[in-house]
């Protein structure tokens, strides 16, 4: 059976002429991971879809090229990372062209981010992922949630071992930080209510 | 702080960092693993289907590259096209409009030495004058009445152009 092959026998199957099979089972093994890699990045659900989906698309036309240097998952990841950074930018870009506009959703989110620190089951965790700069994001969330070895981080981001640790311990920081000044701000928000509506 | 960030951590010390963390959304009931409105797994079961569709559609252009592509290829033989004929008009003009415009001059003004002589210095003075001139067409040869009439309805003059054609009439 495919799905009980490894990727490395996946791939020879591959190069025996299997593609659309092999390809179908690499979308199936590694769609969640992906998916969760790039919704973790640039949280809209919509964004992380057309990322992930754009990763297998990517992947389809460049497998023939694919050498094996590396585990095909951690080429996947490399190829989600760097759609996540890209999209990242740009939208930074867009915000930046058009101010009047960034102010509004500046405004809007605001209002939303009230909106949410008011609900009780708001992940604090996922809304300090998204303070940490572009890089720092990205190697978190392999670390933290796909508990990835700093190797293959190293080999999916470009940076040094050491480089890495550094940057996993500075977003962990970030994170605590965040995390526990947002519970305490939540915590007085709703002894204000409490004391509000109880006289 | 700063010196954390200044040296690179020990496996100990991120190690100790994270438990911190973990303990911290642990107390505090956080659920750290689940990202907020999650896709349900009807989702993921057509995730390979949508993937498929979309390496078979057509590559989606921007506008700029949807535009390009045409507009360039009627645009710039059109372009190419109009210099040319500006460009050999503009000879033809220099070449056979002074001996066209003499013909036309001699055949409008039999009697007058100024535009015989030398059209080359002939310059419109005044509004009254036809506008005759070796550089213009033809067509923009307008006599006294005709001129009338276009100044009347410059002015927006009712008065002017009824004068102009009972004048024309006359």
């Amino acid at each position: 059976m495919i799905e009980e092959l490894e990727d490395r026998q996946l791939l020879q199957l591959y190069v025996s002429g299997e593609k659309l099979k092999v390809f179908n089972e690499l979308v199936r093994r590694y769609q969640k991971r992906i998916y969760y890699v790039a919704r973790r990045m640039v949280k809209r659900h919509e964004d992380a879809d057309d990322i992930a989906q754009e990763v297998f698309v990517k992947a389809y036309t460049a497998l023939d090229n694919f050498r094996g240097e590396s585990n095909i998952y951690t080429w996947l990841y490399r190829i989600a990372v760097n759609l996540s950074i890209n999209h990242l930018r740009k939208q930074k870009i867009r915000k930046f062209v058009d101010m009047d506009e960034y102010a509004d959703i500046l405004g809007k989110d605001a209002e939303q981010d009230k909106q949410i620190i008011k609900e009780e089951n708001t992940a604090l965790i996922e809304k300090a992922i998204l303070t940490l700069p572009e890089k720092q994001r990205a190697v978190f969330i392999m670390r933290y949630y796909d508990e990835l070895p700093y190797e293959d981080i190293s080999n999916i981001v470009g940076t040094s071992v050491g480089g890495l640790k550094a940057n996993f311990h500075h977003a962990v920081i970030k994170v605590a930080e965040y995390v526990n000044k947002a519970h305490a701000e939540r915590k007085m928000t709703k002894e204000k209510n409490y004391f509000k509506n109880n006289g | 702080m700063d010196k954390i960030f200044n040296q690179e951590p020990t496996d100990f010390e991120i190690e100790r960092d994270l438990a911190n963390l973990k303990a911290l959304l642990a107390e505090i009931g956080e659920d750290d693993k689940r990202v907020a409105n999650e896709p349900n797994e009807a989702y993921f079961q057509n995730f390979l289907y949508r993937v498929h569709a979309r390496i078979e559609e057509p590559k989606k252009l921007s506008w700029f590259e949807r535009f390009w592509k045409p507009s360039t290829m009627l645009a710039l033989p059109s372009i190419v096209i109009i210099s040319f004929f500006a460009f050999k008009g503009k000879n033809l003009q220099n070449n056979l409009m002074p001996s066209v415009m003499q013909n036309v001059e001699n055949y409008i003004f039999p009697f007058s030495n100024l535009a015989t002589q030398n059209s080359n210095v002939h310059r419109i003075s005044s509004s009254d004058e036809p506008l005759a001139h070796y550089n213009a067409s033809v067509s923009l040869i307008l006599d006294r009445r005709q001129l009338k009439m276009l100044k009347a309805i410059i002015n927006e003059d009712e008065v002017g152009v009824i004068e102009a054609i009972t004048d024309k009439e006359n």
